[in-house]
């Protein structure tokens, strides 16, 4: 269960940071 | 002088990592191993779809409107002549690692896949999958870290760190310059843990190829004394400059390896070579693009350990040694233009994996299939052996044994000192020539941790180990080539 738990929260970061990036590619040019 | 927070800090990290392994080498390794297992099954997909991301980056930039800007001022010519700096970019690509895993490689993998599948077809994947581990994804990892540093460090005029394309592209902001240093400090560790990996892996494969040579029965006998005299080969060139000594070596050491890989294509089965070089390329060339995002998701826990343990690892190994590389070949790339940087980048040093490897390996199959099969059981005893097993097969082989350690030698000397010089840079927050002081405390940052891999002894855990520090690059990479894209767009819209 907790093997699983840990998988779920690692990948959530991987999404969480995949938004991110497109965040950052979409931000006006300064 | 000032103490400098970038240098001091990343000194007592890579301090603390190489004393924590020289005092318990055994617990470092299994931590390692427990990280890199919990990243690789849950992150594995995510690194195989950077790795093919980053190729595609690459083809599309160099097809694109941006291949023709140039990395530097419009108008520039490049520094170096097109063949001169075709050969450094071999260079850059050569080292220890081909050396070690030439045959010992397809071999490992053909082992593995005879498993699973007849003879000839495990043959054929286990030279596919040593390209895929060796080939464009590699480069192309390089390629776009190296085509960052040097966008940003000849055209936009910031210098050759990995906080640079930050910090152009989202301001000099108090948090963005925070990131920056980070990055910086990230780059530093995994530079400094990567070449203590090759260090090793160099040491151990000298150690056995001497022990072999003046018959000494355990090459562990070896390693203090072949470990001293590469501290005071790298030593020397770091406390004082010596010019273009250290490139004269290393080109050396490239002209020992090319010979030795044409000396076994032409006494060896050299039609039978050729057939596995070109059968092996073309497999290759139409496979590759699949292939990398491949995830062996449906298989047993064999296979994925297997993929887990070369492919995966292999990416992650290019992102570890990317800064490296990359800042290397952003120095000699000067007034190219992003096209010509990425096919020569991409493309040149591939090929001579295919070559390298299609001769390396198409010996230990041909040892399989036409011989009596002895260098596969040397390979599943000992990989630091079966190069110099290979060798001991053909001709004059006192002096090729000799020669791949004097090889050897050079390659892990010149690039602890390539890496002492890069790091002091990077510490020193982008000074080109920095002080020899600096640079001979990064060389024995570099020592301390290569003894710290060579008493976890086991190449598969300094694997895992160069695996850890390089998790950062995956998060890393991926935001330098968004400021890279930003970049760009700013520039041909303006």
């Amino acid at each position: 269960m907790s093997a699983e738990l840990m998988d779920t929260g690692l990948n959530l970061i991987l999404f969480a940071y995949v938004g991110v990036l497109i965040w950052l590619s979409l931000r006006p040019l300064p | 002088m000032k103490p400098n927070p970038l240098l001091v800090t990343a000194l007592s990290i890579c301090a603390g990592i190489a004393l924590w392994g020289i005092v318990d080498p055994g617990g470092f390794g299994a931590i390692a191993a427990g990280i890199v297992e919990i990243q690789f099954n849950s992150r594995g997909w995510f690194i195989m779809l950077e790795a093919s991301s980053l190729l595609f980056v690459a083809i599309y930039l160099a097809l694109s409107r941006f291949g023709s800007i140039r990395l530097g001022p419009d108008g520039s010519e490049p520094e170096f002549s097109t063949p001169a700096w075709i050969a450094m970019l071999f260079a850059a690509g050569m080292g220890v690692g081909l050396l070690f895993y030439g045959v010992a490689e397809p071999l490992t993998h053909f082992d593995e896949l005879g498993q699973f599948s007849d003879p000839p077809e495990a043959a054929a994947y286990a030279l596919f999958v040593t390209y895929l581990n060796w080939g464009f994804h590699a480069w192309a990892i390089y390629g776009v870290v190296g085509l960052v540093i040097a966008y940003f460090a000849f055209r936009r005029g910031r210098a050759l760190l990995l906080s640079a394309p930050l910090l152009d592209s989202f301001g000099e902001r108090r948090r963005v310059r925070a990131l920056g240093w980070l990055f910086d400090l990230l780059s530093i560790v995994a530079i400094a843990v990567g070449l203590a990996g090759s260090l090793a892996m160099g040491v151990f494969q000298i150690q056995t190829g001497l022990a072999g040579l003046i018959g000494v029965g355990d090459p562990g006998l070896l390693t203090v004394p072949v470990f001293v005299v590469m501290c005071v080969g790298f030593a020397i060139p770091l406390r004082r400059d010596l010019g273009d000594g250290m490139a004269k070596l290393s080109n050396l050491a490239m002209l020992i390896a090319i010979g030795l890989m044409v000396y076994l294509l032409v006494l060896g089965p050299t039609s039978y070579l050729m057939n596995t070089i070109v059968s092996g390329f073309g497999r290759y060339v139409f496979g590759v693009l699949p292939a990398g995002f491949a995830t062996a998701g449906f298989f047993d826990r064999e296979v994925v350990d297997w993929f887990q343990g070369w492919t995966l690892n292999y990416m992650i190994w290019w992102l570890a040694w990317s800064p490296f590389v990359g800042v290397f070949i952003a120095r000699i790339s000067r007034g190219r233009t992003i096209r010509e940087f990425l096919v020569g980048v991409v493309v040149a040093p591939t090929i001579f994996s295919v070559f390298w490897f299609g001769v390396f390996g198409g010996l230990g199959f041909f040892d399989a299939f036409r011989q009596d099969g002895a260098l596969s059981v040397i390979n599943r005893e000992n990989l630091d052996a079966t190069t110099f097993a290979l060798l001991e097969r053909f001709p004059l082989d006192l002096v090729t044994r000799t020669a791949t350690i004097i090889a050897a030698s050079l390659f892990v000397v010149t690039s602890v000192v390539s890496a002492g010089f890069t790091l002091a840079m990077i510490a020193t927050g982008g000074d080109e020539n920095p002080s020899p002081r600096v640079r001979t405390v990064w060389g024995g940052i570099l020592a301390a941790l290569g003894l710290a891999m060579i008493f976890v002894g086991d190449i598969s855990l300094v694997r895992s180990i160069i695996a850890v520090s390089a998790i950062a690059f995956v998060f890393i990479v991926p935001v330098l080539v968004v400021c890279l894209f930003r970049s760009l767009r700013r520039e041909t819209s303006e």
